[in-house]
């Protein structure tokens, strides 16, 4: 072969996938939330399509962004329907957050995880949420009008400094639905008030917003479907225990009628399970945020004393949350089991068949907890003592 | 004797500034030939008449003796006497076959100035001048060494240029002076006016658009390429100095790196390497992600980049394209333009490049930036073809980005370092000390190490690699 024959042949491997993936910015509407329900054997499909304005101009007219609605058999069935509507390509690379509703989770999410890892045009790196309400992402947000990105750092910053919620991309999603040890635990979302205030730009020209998200517990499944919600307390105990969490803030009763604050900056936990019996150590540190009760706090002692007493109150918590979960729901969402699988797999061949019939209810819990108090603020001692 | 000046008279066509006087001494007659046009008429009076009447014995020995004039040359050809006649001699005609050409040039030239092209905050402040022997004097006064030697050539079949080409001898390889020797003689035009035509006509002109010679205003410049084992050439009124071979490096490399502490050098360096990255890249890389990879683009950005584009109804790459020409235009129209007219194209440019652009709706704010950073970022090159290479690879890598996106863009660069790493000059490869790697001479490219640790020339350039043996004072 001649040089001349390959160059052209190399020229043509190369150049000849021109232009395929061509789109013009113009040309396109960007997608930043989806959220879907089913009504009557048909999924409807929200989209939210971002209408961008120039950020210079104050007075803005226009809304935010714009809600596509469609109907249809199948998911892509209901976008496609969406694309009458629109003048532009709908561009969904850049979905943000995916919102199922709790209708249509109560069902079986398997079709909607089919759909997305399915297709290709899709970034699998959005949020997913269950909502409780319809139409959530319909609400201009104040501050950041854009309910998606508003929802995204909402959840973001929840998990920072809360603890409440957690983020799951699709991904983590698409893990633990394919997991057969391990069930979905899902953040969901609601909305305060009136949906129909909150579709109007109004809605955050008052410094006191009417309509507005509100993120709540876990949705928690068995089976892919879901079965119920976790309180936020209990939220907060999965989310120590799933080492999710570095930043949260625990309260306890320190006598009768007054309360301490520690705001936990580290925390660590991990799960052991030998002999029938889970073994949860967690290590934290703190600070002391807030004391009520009138106790020298210059004192070693006292200070030990106190972490003695988060400890003892923690560990009960955790291990009341935890027995409140197995038995409400019987759904390992913990992923004890995989846990076994993965330590044990002889003796997770003889259990997984009766996972939920014999042992899971079962298993005995043991939860060590070691707090350290690292700093208890720029007083020494509590501001009570010294009115006296 | 007369059929010589018969001759010279038919050639010239007996033009008025060649003034032909005949002089009797005793027996003998001479002629005193000159080009007034050239020459300088005091020192043909005070020097020549005044010493040929004082002369009695009319010999070309005593001539030769008594003649005033310091520098003189004897000569036997007629085409030496034309040459001599030509660059400002006056000729004095003695006898057939016997002339002596004597030096009354007229001063033609300006004095030594400061450099207008080489601006740097410190460092010598004179440049080269048209005058080849001043230029060569220049250079001799930085490197005293007598291994600093110098082959004169005369080029042009109209304009006989003389072209000195200048090495260490010590320290360049021979193969590479042979080389640009050869090719020296091997020219053969009707005239060489600018520097650049040699360089022109040496090199291989079609293979790549990157300059393989750096052209040097100032002495100081060529001083520190010979020392490295460069080779300078010289023409005659051009008051650029060619220095070969050059390589993508060196064009990063500032005089003022020299004055600086390397750390603060290595920081410069960085930054001309970014420049030089930005400059290339960031039209076509714009372009990529706003038409085909968007999903790279962070949201709130694309969101905003969006509500800009809105209303611009032209195709990103028309866009870029008709920005970069209007700042080519303006920059092109800037360097024509005298200084006293340049107001109106800073005016002008504003509008051109700026928001009434935008609020015509024919641009959008953010190409204004893209096209901005990419237009500074070309102009920190001193080296002007260098700037205009860049600009060619720039409209190429904005093509592959418009057809295939990123892809495309990484097509064109790969292209783009296939090309550059074939690229050789005298042996030497464009992209050293990059690839090959050369440990030595990469202590001084994209960080500059302390001087005290850069010991090495390029083995490319000389077979004399120690540069520096300064022991380390310090423990």
């Amino acid at each position: 072969m001649n040089k001349k024959k390959l160059i052209i042949i190399i020229s043509l491997v190369l150049l000849l996938t021109g232009c395929y993936d061509y789109k013009e910015l113009n040309k396109i509407s960007i997608l930043s939330a989806t959220e879907i329900n089913k009504v009557d054997d048909e999924f409807i499909v929200s989209a939210q399509a971002i209408n961008p304005q120039a950020p210079d101009k104050t007075a803005n007219t226009q809304a935010p962004f714009i809600i596509y609605t469609g109907k249809g058999k199948t998911i892509q069935e209901a976008y496609r329907n969406i694309t009458d509507q629109s003048s532009k390509f709908l561009y969904s690379n850049h979905l943000q957050i995916l919102i199922i509703n709790e209708k249509l989770a109560k069902e079986d999410i398997g079709q909607i995880i089919d759909f997305y890892m399915r297709n290709p045009a899709i970034r699998t790196e959005f949020y997913v949420l269950i909502g409780k309400n319809d139409d959530i992402i319909n609400v201009i947000t104040p501050i950041n009008d854009i309910s998606s990105s508003s929802i995204k750092e909402g959840v973001q910053n929840n998990l920072k400094y809360l603890g409440t919620v957690n983020v799951t991309t699709f991904n983590e999603l698409t893990e633990m639905y394919l997991n057969p040890n391990v069930e979905i635990i899902l953040p969901s979302i609601n909305l305060i008030n009136d949906k129909e205030e909150g579709e109007n730009i109004e809605n955050v020209e008052n410094t006191k917003v009417k309509t507005i998200y509100k993120l709540e517990g876990f949705a928690i499944f068995k089976d892919n479907k879901l079965k119920g919600y976790l309180t936020e307390d209990q939220s907060k105990s999965y989310n120590i225990i799933q080492n999710k969490i570095d930043n949260t803030i625990i309260t306890y009763k320190c006598n009768k009628s007054k309360y301490m604050t520690l705001e936990i900056i580290n925390s660590k936990s991990s799960v052991d399970i030998k002999n029938n019996k889970i073994n949860i150590t967690i290590k934290m540190e703190g600070n002391l945020n807030e004391y009520q009760c009138d106790k020298d706090l210059n004192s070693n002692k006292v200070i030990d004393d106190i972490e003695k007493e988060f400890e003892k109150k923690l560990s009960k918590t955790i291990e009341d949350n935890i027995n409140e979960i197995r038995t409400t729901y019987n759904s390992d969402v913990f992923g004890f089991l995989d846990k076994i699988y993965k330590t044990d797999y002889q003796k997770y061949q003889e259990i997984k068949n009766n996972w939920y019939d014999l042992t899971y209810q079962n298993l005995k819990l043991s939860i060590k907890t070691d707090i350290s108090i690292i700093a208890k603020g720029n007083i020494m001692e509590a501001v009570n003592e010294k009115n006296k | 004797m007369q059929t010589i000046i018969d001759k010279l008279k038919k050639d010239t066509n007996n033009q008025d500034p060649i003034v032909y006087r005949k002089k009797k001494i005793l027996f003998k007659t001479i002629y005193i030939i000159f080009n007034e046009t050239l020459i300088s008429s005091d020192s043909v009076s005070d020097f020549i008449v005044r010493s040929l009447n004082k002369l009695h014995i009319p010999t070309y020995r005593n001539i030769i003796n008594k003649i005033s004039n310091f520098k003189y040359k004897e000569i036997k050809t007629y085409e030496d006497l034309t040459y001599y006649l030509n660059s400002g001699f006056t000729i004095i005609l003695f006898d057939k076959n016997k002339y002596i050409a004597l030096e009354t040039r007229k001063d033609l030239s300006r004095g030594v100035t400061t450099p207008t092209t080489e601006n740097t905050p410190r460092g010598a402040l004179d440049s080269f001048t048209e005058n080849i022997e001043m230029n060569i004097g220049l250079i001799k006064r930085r490197i005293k060494s007598n291994d600093l030697w110098i082959k004169n050539y005369r080029i042009g079949k109209y304009t006989d240029t003389s072209v000195a080409l200048l090495y260490i001898n010590s320290i360049a390889k021979k193969d590479i002076v042979d080389q640009v020797d050869k090719l020296l003689k091997k020219i053969n035009i009707d005239g060489i006016i600018a520097s650049g035509t040699v360089r022109n006509l040496i090199e291989k002109e079609n293979k790549n658009a990157f300059p393989n010679t750096i052209s040097a205003e100032k002495p100081y410049t060529a001083s520190r390429y010979l020392l490295l084992g460069n080779i300078i050439i010289l023409v005659d009124n051009d008051p650029f100095a060619l220095i070969l071979p050059a390589t993508l490096n060196d064009n990063f490399i500032s005089e003022e790196d020299d004055y600086n502490k390397s750390i603060n050098v290595s920081f410069t360096r960085i930054v001309r390497y970014i420049s030089f990255i930005i400059t290339l890249l960031t039209p076509a890389i714009y372009i990529a992600l706003i038409t085909y990879n968007q999903e790279i683009i962070p949201v709130e950005l694309l969101i905003n980049i969006a509500a800009q584009r809105k209303n611009v109804p032209f195709s990103t790459f028309t866009e870029a394209l008709f920005m970069i020409i209007s700042f080519e235009i303006l920059r092109e129209s800037d360097l024509k333009i005298p200084s006293f007219a340049s107001s109106a194209i800073s005016i002008v440019g504003a509008l051109i490049l700026g928001e009434a652009a935008v609020s015509a709706g024919i641009v959008s704010p953010i190409m204004i930036i893209v096209i901005a950073i990419t237009a500074i970022s070309s102009l920190i090159f001193q080296e002007p073809e260098f700037t205009y290479a860049l600009r060619i690879y720039r409209f190429l890598f904005m093509v592959g980005a418009t057809l295939l996106g990123m892809y495309g863009v990484l097509l064109v660069g790969t292209l783009f370092l296939i090309n550059l790493s074939s690229y050789n000059f005298l042996g030497m490869p464009y992209l050293s000390p990059f690839t090959p790697p050369d440990k030595g001479r990469l202590k001084d490219s994209i960080i500059k190490l302390p001087t005290r640790k850069i010991r090495k020339r390029n083995p490319f350039l000389t077979n004399n690699i120690i540069k520096n043996k300064t022991e380390e004072p310090y423990e």
